[in-house]
């Protein structure tokens, strides 16, 4: 997370704050407003804000939203009469305030652009479900009427609660625009699932509160924000998994340096290499990742060799050797049956490119990405000096056509070229 | 076989019985829509979280005996098993089961003072709701446990109420999740007003957590598996020590089990188990008395970047210590070294002897010797009680 505090999401959180502090003024609030069903909401409003969730370059606060969406859709009655939208935006603006506070003071992030789109994003549901009259009642206040059929009214909820989140999607998504010009890096499509389950799970609990209001009074909201904690609980467990799976592979990449079939930081350099180069050369993200744990395993099967190769290097070794090194490899990665994908591309590393031009053998790009990458590293052992690189290149020109592809050469020079480390 | 007829037929003779006296299930629309959220829930697969089996479909049952009665309940939990893609003789058994556990949670629910809720209902008691349905779930955890206790014996041949004394735990936690789900959802759709939009209201909320288990269900095989090449890179170099980790894992989790740890110690026992010997690898080419006294301690070279291997890396480090001081690397004493580290030395000996051609039985005898020396009494007590149950690895020559 390296956009925390981006000129447009402070602008955005501007903009709250002129709206919250504008509700505040006009919000009417007195003793009356104290039930509750509104202390509670105001507390799992707090307590959402101590629980983000990072998915797909987004922040969300599922509880909070969840609580928020409930008040501010519920029957609620101060002192006689139906408060309006600015009345219960200032308990949620309040609510949120405290909570970010209290994150900061813990010491903690806080996204000010994701705070400020959602708080807009429940501004939005606010008014158009308390303040905006269709014929001469409010969303609210025909949905809890009591010619009313229940099952209508939770739609209606339901679809003013949508219109809100989206908005406060498509303002998060604008503050990344404007300040990235959109990157997409890091975007891993696997997390837009949990993103729409987590959505759905949050925007379909503000409605069940309110809906719950009346029968459950304050109980509602614990018992409604259950699934949406499960929910939150489960994104945890996909950040662990892939934290553990991560430093999993890490630690096998260094198996052949910590017991000495190869330099040290070998793995992690030509990890670093590979995914530069296919950066460069635009691959997607999961193409992106493969590229990585490729290079991070490529060279486990040293450990097969009754001797280290000098220096740990597979570049001078006979194809015999290699062949032996890259059936170790397999053996070894493939008893974890989730690499299953990476195991064409471990094998193939060791091909050299003639076997395309000549014979036509389709070579995974992967592995040709890591053959580049791993000779880079053999040729200079790490050196970043201008000369290493200077001789690397001329290593790999010559074997241009024959040893390694031309395309993944001249973006490892790209890279270089990019960072001013090479004039060519 | 028998035993799976017998329960086929208590549940039909059940079912018969309750629609004889309820009649058929009403209401009819209510009762259709049940169909299809059961439907719908049933696609998810059971999730399997090491030993606990969750599903969802649980959820659905539960919450249609206050709704539709026992007999629609029944109806419903039968559901699954058009979906489920297991043998004949499996779908019979988990069929009878559902049906058995359904009715008996059903008598439960009115013997605790439950209404059946119907349209129109004004008021519920929703404490005596609450009440109500905890009886429900607990007798249907009651029956689901011990009917598969029954079919776990004839499986293994193991004790009955040791088998029980397993299971209940895990079973009764699955159903205490899905209660609050199923109490979530008859709120709702009765007292609530919701109707059968409920339930599709509630459907994102079952994928939800279908999908969160999926997610505890991934984490727990990812760390299982990952350790896989770590041994495998270890058997390259050191021919033979999967399967001497085989044996040693096998032992650690019985005399953990034995011991009587909580699941997720005795998982993390079972880790240091598997990759006890991963320090070798960090030691290649050192002298043979260099490479017997620090394997234990490297490990952690290995091992130590990974995160929620912490426990493990621990235990590995400490199974060379003695309970008489003697040990290494430091040189602790009894309850100084951590069980963990206390079961893995049991688990290590006794695989060790095997591995060098002793017979289970030679090798528990082994391990008894050197109680109050280097092993545990403890540790080793259960060792022998996990021989007695026959539940130590089988040892391949």
């Amino acid at each position: 997370m390296n956009h925390n505090h981006t000129r447009p999401g402070i602008l955005l959180f501007a903009v709250a704050v002129i709206l919250g502090s504008f509700a505040t003024l006009r919000g009417e609030l007195d003793g009356s407003a104290l039930t509750p069903f509104v202390v509670v909401a105001f507390i799992a409003i707090i307590v959402g804000m101590q629980l983000p969730v990072s998915l797909a370059q987004r922040v969300l606060t599922p509880l909070t939203t969840a609580a928020a969406l409930g008040l501010i859709l519920a029957p609620l009655n101060f002192d006689g009469r139906a408060p309006g939208a600015a009345s219960v935006l200032v308990i949620v603006w309040l609510g949120m305030l405290i909570g970010g506070v209290a994150r900061r003071l813990r010491g903690r992030q806080l996204v000010e652009g994701s705070l400020a789109a959602r708080f807009l994003g429940m501004a939005l549901t606010a008014v158009l479900a308390r303040d905006v009259s269709i014929g001469d009642t409010t969303v609210v206040e025909w949905a809890f009427a009591d010619g009313t059929r229940r099952s209508l009214a939770v739609f209606a909820l339901l679809a003013v609660a949508a219109v809100g989140g989206l908005f406060e999607g498509v303002l998060e998504k604008a503050v990344l625009w404007l300040d990235e010009g959109g990157t997409l890096l890091g975007m891993m499509t696997d997390e837009i699932r949990p993103l729409a389950g987590i959505a759905a799970a949050t925007a379909s609990a503000g409605p069940l509160i309110a809906v719950a209001h009346p029968v459950l009074d304050w109980v509602a909201i614990p018992l409604l924000l259950l699934p949406v904690l499960m929910m939150y609980l489960a994104v945890q467990w996909v950040q662990d998994s892939r934290r553990d799976l991560e430093e999993s592979i890490a630690a096998m990449s260094r198996l052949p340096e910590v017991s000495g079939f190869s330099r040290t930081g070998h793995g992690r350099r030509v990890a670093d290499i590979a995914v530069r180069i296919a950066n460069e050369m635009s691959v997607d993200p999961e193409t992106s990742q493969r590229i990585e744990r490729t290079a991070l395993l490529h060279d486990l099967g040293h450990l097969g060799l009754p001797e280290p190769l000098p220096g740990g290097r597979t570049l001078n070794a006979s194809s015999q050797t290699q062949e032996q090194i890259a059936c170790t490899t397999v053996r070894i990665v493939g008893s974890a049956p989730m690499f299953e994908e990476l195991l064409p591309l471990l094998d193939q590393v060791r091909t050299p490119f003639r076997q395309w031009r000549e014979f036509g053998e389709r070579i995974p790009l992967e592995s040709r990405i890591v053959r580049v990458a791993n000779a880079w590293d053999d040729i200079t052992e790490g050196a970043r000096s201008p000369r290493a690189r200077q001789v690397a290149l001329e290593r790999l020109h010559l074997g241009l056509g024959y040893e390694y592809d031309p395309d993944v050469v001249a973006a490892l020079e790209q890279v270089f070229v990019a960072e001013g480390a090479l004039v060519v | 076989m028998i035993y799976v007829v017998t329960v086929a037929i208590a549940a039909v003779m059940a079912l018969l019985c309750a629609v004889w006296l309820h009649g058929a299930p009403q209401p009819t629309s209510w009762v259709i829509a049940f169909l299809v959220v059961a439907f719908i829930a049933s696609l998810g697969r059971p999730q399997a979280i090491g030993p606990m089996q969750f599903s969802v479909s649980a959820i659905v049952q539960i919450a249609a005996i206050p709704l539709i009665g026992g007999v629609g309940a029944s109806v419903v939990s039968l559901i699954p098993a058009m979906t489920e893609r297991t043998s004949a003789i499996k779908r019979i058994f988990n069929s009878a089961q559902r049906v058995l556990l359904v009715l008996v949670g059903s008598l439960a629910y009115h013997g605790a003072g439950g209404i059946a809720l119907r349209p129109g209902l004004e008021n519920v008691d929703l404490f005596t709701l609450v009440v109500a349905m905890v009886a429900a779930s607990a007798a249907a955890a009651l029956v689901n446990t011990t009917l598969l206790a029954g079919v776990l014996q004839r499986d293994t041949g193991g004790s009955l109420a040791f088998i029980l004394r397993d299971a209940l735990p895990r079973v009764l936690s699955s159903y205490a999740l899905s209660f609050v789900a199923a109490y979530l959802l008859v709120v709702l759709w009765s007292p609530a007003r919701l109707g059968w939009i409920s339930a599709l209201f509630f459907l994102p909320t079952i994928v939800v957590i279908q999908w969160s288990l999926r997610q505890l269900a991934d984490e727990w095989a990812i760390r299982h598996e990952v350790l896989a090449p770590f041994v495998t890179a270890l058997d390259v170099r050191h021919p033979g020590a999967a399967d001497s980790s085989r044996l040693a894992a096998g032992a650690a989790s019985a005399i953990a089990a034995a011991v009587g740890l909580r699941p997720s110690f005795v998982d993390k026992v079972v880790m240091s188990a598997r990759l006890r010997d991963v320090g070798l690898l960090a030691l290649e080419g050192r002298p043979a008395a260099i490479v017997r006294r620090d394997h234990a301690v490297a490990s952690s070279k290995v091992l130590g970047q990974i995160g929620f291997l912490a426990g493990p890396v621990e235990y590995i480090a400490g199974h060379d210590e003695r309970v008489d001081g003697q040990g290494w690397p430091e040189g602790l004493v009894g309850e100084q070294i951590p069980l963990g580290a206390r079961v893995l030395a049991v688990a290590d000996a006794w695989s060790d002897a095997v591995t060098d051609g002793c017979t289970a039985e030679e090798a528990v005898r082994l391990c008894e010797a050197r109680v109050g020396t280097a092993l545990d009494e403890v540790c080793v007590n259960a060792l022998r009680r996990a021989h007695g149950r026959g539940q130590l690895p089988a040892v391949v020559r």
